[in-house]
């Protein structure tokens, strides 16, 4: 089934995926400029104390500590990841969810820190990377300050992905998978976000912006790089994943629990 | 026992009964010869399915070999002694 | 080449079957399943090769007709080759046939030992088992679907069918699968012609595809000068990774990525640096991973193969020389449980374009000191050397035998220098303790049995480099069953934990006094080992290091002990323990060479000094008027020197006995015709002492196996056994010590004796592969 707008082939060679989440990195690590074997790579105090955290988790044998990889991983990205808190998050409604610390989408994993873990836990260096490479949330490349993550799988392309892709293309003036020239902003093709019923939408570092049109989201990019606070969830006036209509079911209070207590049953 | 004239001493020895007494020989007399003849070359080497015998030999690559097969430690001594005292 | 195929198999297998073992035999030949080899000398073709049919007969039900009689591998009762703690068996019913199969084996294990060869690619007899390929699967009676034979373990009553028409078709899947997206390179692809994806296509495939979307490609990585790499080929077997994990103890390779995006390879660009890398050649079943110097040079098809044994260190690997057209083109390892299972060391596979290079073809004499090197024919090289020998005096004439000089030309030389009153022949081996007893230059507890150590002591020895094959061995132990290896040497990574104890000769010291901590773990040990590498009797103080190692292994009651001899040298060349059996002896000190006496006496200086393929001459110690003979076959230092140069033949060229450090003695074969007028190197002394005028007794290949057979009996049985020290003898004899006093020298540190893995002698100095690994690796 296809909306008028795609451009793309039905099928699509499996080489190029790689290339479309370069956020990730390719599976062969190139030396750059702040990101080889020599770049220095500290732990915070903050991550140290995540580390001793999640090393409390797992026996402490080889294959134990092992285990430690992924959540340690984590913590690497979670400190490089800075661009959280210039994200002036605006709530769109009363209650909607602002992270009050960075929770690591917008980071990147350094080769050095991929070997101060392998270090740290006595284990090989391929363990990391093997780790490191499997899962794509771990991005081993550097990110722009931003890191647009686009979602193209079935629902949003259906309501039009591609040309919110194709806006933020011309905008930005990079392919899907690059970095701006000023580093603020990356562009990558992520799966589904799960935000299927505010279609298309982005995620930029970590926080969803919903119901895009091609020239709202060229709105959203241009107040976050001159730092204006932006609202998150639907860029529209939709309040959560309310239908057109508004709320045309559930709309008083559910009735007491009295299933929950038996002796309340009526007789009949 | 004057070996001076010999200039190597070759000890075969095989695995079975008929080298015991040869085998008690070197066990026994192998350190006294050894302080005696420092420098003498005394190879002994074993192989399953050898005749055991003695070689010694002597300048310009004269040998003379004994068979050793079923004698004892004594006798052993004796043909060393033998071999050490003859002229090549 | 189908009808040649045909025609071996009717030759050999039953009539009207294709066998697959065949195939690979005249390809490969170095199957894991292939030969089970004891000690004894192995025949060049399996009596029996195993029936796995291509032409399948069918009968109603679907069901491959098989014989009622399955053959076992080789047509041995494999019951009386079991070790006693495996040979419980259980009853699993294979194609219709109840048969016994070895309890605890896996299916594909068992259907293997009943002779049915169960297709696979992952799978591996020496690593762990990854089940990831699917190629292997088979049907269990009353299971939902087939289960992989290598991860399944055979339980009794199991009805496992190989040949059903569901294993069909999964075989054929998992084929389809694996050739989706492997590239079209047969024709550039050098593992053509002995491919497993390709075999295994041709028997358990479809005949056609159906792909008609691209296929992904894959960056080639860079493994270093040794292994070509086209990773676009690569199926993910991991054969590679689990080797290098395993074996080699080499984390660098893994698999990154996932998926369609999978890769194998090190992720950040770094060369495999293990001396055993060269095995993943062998190992990877596509031609993802090939030899690179051996990269378009010939086809598996046209190359003739000659088993022999490596001599280029002192381990004696059993190896299959590849040629075509008088030329070496390759040398793959061949099976030999007990020295080195299936693999080899990277200079024993990859140095062999040294032997085409700087070699010696012609009779070589310098008319004049000022002059260089004229050809000349035999006679007047011959002539001049014997006239040599008999204007020298006995006492005046030397001898030096190189590191890859064989039993053979040692004796004839050794009995012709004797002939001649001279009694300084030696051997290229720094003097421990006396030679006079086999156990004092032998690995005592042979190769094999170095795996039922349970506390190992190293000395002075860079058993990675010395002995790769050996350290892999160890490292099993360390990590299998928890073997304490402690070390007083170089510190350096041996690929397993181990207590580096020290350098000096102090620890050596405490140890022999029994003072040492670690003494405590030998003497608690049922079957301690200590292994000491040469490195610690190349110094100034090599008498008493001598002295303190007997003392030490005197001192410890179970290291010398009936049914175990726990002390061994580590011998890194492969003329040494022939020669110490011969009666050859070690030079004082490697500085001594030139002078002569064993016990470092200044003897006169030497006027007729015969070098048999012995490049450390000392040129400093050679008196001005010495005449000078080399025969070798590679123009290296020592041929530069000579007066006279005689060619010789080097190994692949000559029939010659090595002894490896376990002191099995073990026959190279003649592949080649050496260059040019080279000849075999005994019989060229036998010409020399009969224009001296003192012929060699033994004039024929029967004469110097017969006179052998006098001198040395251990080496001359030609059934490549070990024969065993006695324990009462090995302690008498290792019991006498010098009782001088010594000075140790507490500064200078127990070093390897071997400084360049890749050079350390004439072949492997000749080559440029190994010249390359050497800038490749250089630390």
């Amino acid at each position: 089934m296809r909306a008028a707008s795609v451009q793309r082939p039905a099928s699509r060679l499996f080489r190029t995926s790689a290339a479309l989440s370069a956020g990730q990195g390719t599976h062969i690590h190139r030396d750059s400029a702040g990101n080889s074997e020599s770049t220095p790579w500290e732990w915070t105090p903050e991550s140290l104390k995540k580390i001793d955290m999640y090393l409390a988790r797992y026996p402490d044998t080889p294959q134990g500590k092992m285990s430690a990889i992924m959540p340690l991983l984590w913590v690497a990205q979670q400190q490089t990841d800075e661009a959280h808190a210039t994200i002036k998050a605006k709530p769109s409604y009363d209650g909607a969810f602002a992270f009050d610390s960075p929770q690591g989408s917008g980071g990147w994993v350094p080769l050095a820190a991929m070997h101060a873990i392998a270090d740290l836990l006595g284990c090989p260096r391929m363990a990391v990377y093997e780790v490191a490479t499997f899962f794509t949330m771990y991005n081993r490349n550097q990110q722009g300050k931003f890191h647009i993550q686009l979602c193209a799988t079935t629902p949003c392309m259906v309501c039009g992905a591609y040309d919110i892709l194709a806006s933020i293309e011309k905008h930005l003036g990079i392919k899907c998978g690059e970095t701006t020239a000023d580093g603020t902003f990356t562009l990558t093709e992520v799966e589904c976000l799960g935000a299927c019923v505010n279609a298309p939408m982005v995620q930029i570092n970590d926080y969803f912006f919903e119901d895009l049109t091609p020239q709202s989201v060229v709105k959203l990019l241009d107040d976050l790089k001159a730092g204006n606070p932006v609202k998150i969830g639907p860029q529209n006036a939709r309040v959560h994943s309310l239908g057109p209509l508004g709320r045309t079911s559930l709309k008083s209070p559910p009735k007491g629990p009295y299933c929950r207590d038996l002796s309340q049953i009526p007789a009949n | 026992m004057a070996l001076r004239a010999v200039r190597e001493v070759r000890v075969l020895l095989c695995k079975g009964e008929a080298s015991a007494g040869a085998k008690q020989f070197i066990v026994d007399k192998y350190a006294e010869i050894k302080k005696a003849h420092p420098l003498l070359p005394f190879l002994v080497r074993e192989a399953s399915g050898a005749a055991p015998t003695l070689t010694a030999r002597f300048a310009h690559g004269v040998e003379k070999v004994v068979p050793l097969s079923g004698l004892s430690s004594a006798d052993v001594a004796k043909k060393l002694s033998e071999l050490g005292s003859a002229s090549p | 080449m189908l009808a040649a195929l045909q025609a071996r198999a009717a030759a050999t297998a039953r009539p009207g079957r294709v066998s697959l073992q065949l195939l690979h035999k005249g390809a490969r030949g170095v199957r894991s399943s292939d030969a089970r080899a004891s000690s004894a000398v192995q025949p060049a073709q399996p009596s029996q090769p195993a029936a796995v049919s291509a032409v399948v007969q069918l009968d109603e039900a679907g069901f491959a007709v098989l014989p009622k009689e399955l053959p076992s591998m080789r047509g041995v009762d494999f019951k009386q080759e079991l070790d006693p703690r495996y040979a419980e068996t259980i009853e699993v019913i294979i194609d219709g046939h109840p048969v016994q199969v070895q309890k605890g084996s896996s299916l594909i294990q068992a259907c293997e030992q009943v002779g049915i060869q169960v297709p696979r690619f992952c799978y591996h007899e020496r690593l762990s088992v990854a089940g990831n390929c699917r190629m292997c699967l088979v049907e269990i009676e009353k299971a939902p679907k087939p289960v992989a034979a290598c991860a399944m373990p055979a339980a009794p009553g199991m009805k496992v069918f190989t040949n059903s028409p569901i294993v069909k078709k999964a075989r054929e899947g998992v084929m389809e699968f694996l050739l989706a997206n492997h590239p079209l390179d047969c024709p550039i692809c050098d593992q053509g012609g002995e491919c497993d994806l390709q075999d295994q296509s041709l028997f358990f495939g479809s005949d056609r595809g159906r792909t008609t979307e691209s296929r992904r490609g894959v960056e080639d990585k860079n493994l270093g000068p040794l292994v070509k790499t086209v990773m676009t080929r690569c199926i993910h077997c991991t054969r590679c990774v689990r080797f290098a994990t395993e074996v080699a103890g080499v984390d660098e390779l893994g698999t990154v990525g996932r998926g369609n995006a999978m890769e194998i390879g090190t992720y950040v660009e770094r060369m495999l640096d293990s001396e055993i890398s060269g095995n993943i050649v062998d190992l990877c079943p596509v031609g993802a991973l090939t030899s690179k110097p051996y990269a378009f040079t010939a086809r598996p098809w046209e190359l003739r193969s000659v088993e022999s044994i490596d001599v280029l260190d002192g381990y004696g690997s059993n190896i299959r020389v590849d040629t075509r057209g008088g030329e070496v083109m390759r040398i793959l390892p061949r099976l030999n449980e007990d020295i080195n299972e299936e693999w080899i060391s990277d200079k024993t596979r990859f140095a062999y374009d040294g032997l085409k290079r700087q070699r010696l073809d012609t009779p070589l004499i310098r008319p004049d000191p000022e002059m260089p090197l004229q050809p000349a024919t035999w006679k007047d090289a011959l002539t001049l050397v014997a006239q040599k020998f008999k204007a020298t005096p006995g006492a005046r004439i030397g001898a030096f035998a190189g590191p890859l000089a064989d039993v053979e030309s040692m004796l004839a030389l050794k009995d012709l220098c004797n002939a001649f009153d001279s009694e300084a022949i030696h051997c290229d081996v720094p003097a421990g303790p006396l030679a006079d007893c086999r156990a004092a230059y032998t690995l005592g507890s042979t190769i094999a049995g170095v795996e039922e150590a349970d506390a190992v002591l190293l000395l002075s020895t860079d058993l990675k480099r010395e002995a790769p094959l050996l350290n892999a061995r160890l490292r099993r132990r360390v990590y299998h069953d928890g073997v304490r290896v402690a070390s007083v040497g170089p510190r350096v990574p041996l690929t397993y934990e181990y207590e580096h104890l020290g350098d000096s000769v102090s620890q050596l010291l405490e140890l022999a006094n029994g003072t040492h901590p670690f003494c405590k773990v030998l003497a608690g040990a049922q079957r301690p080992l200590v292994l000491v590498g040469t490195g610690a009797y190349e110094r100034t103080d090599a008498r008493g290091v001598a002295w303190a190692v007997q003392k030490l292994v005197t001192s410890v009651p179970a290291l010398i002990q009936d049914g175990w001899l726990g002390f061994g040298t580590v011998q890194p060349t492969a003329a040494a323990v022939g020669a110490l059996d011969l009666g050859l002896t070690p030079l004082a000190s490697s500085a001594a060479a030139g002078v002569g006496a064993s016990d470092g006496a200044i003897a006169e200086p030497l006027g007729l000094v015969y070098l048999l393929g012995y490049d450390s001459i000392d040129l400093d110690r050679l008196s001005p008027d010495a005449f000078v003979v080399y025969q070798g076959h590679h123009g290296d230092v020592g041929a530069e020197t000579a007066d006279v140069v005689l060619p010789g033949s080097a190994y692949t060229e000559k029939v010659g006995t090595y002894a490896n450090m376990e002191g099995r003695a073990q026959r190279t074969a003649r592949a080649v015709s050496p260059p040019g007028e080279a000849r075999d190197d005994w019989k060229i002394l036998r010409a020399i002492s009969e224009l001296a005028g003192k012929p060699l007794p033994y004039a024929g290949v029967d004469g110097i196996r017969e006179r052998l057979a006098a001198v040395a009996p251990q080496l001359a049985d030609g059934t490549e056994s070990i024969h065993a020290v006695s324990p009462d003898i090995a302690k008498a004899m290792l019991a006498v010590r010098a009782s001088d006093k010594f000075d140790f020298d507490t500064k200078t540190p127990f070093a390897s004796c071997i400084d360049n893995f890749y050079m350390t002698d004439a072949i492997s100095r000749a080559s440029t592969t190994m010249a390359s690994c050497t800038k490749a690796f250089a630390k």
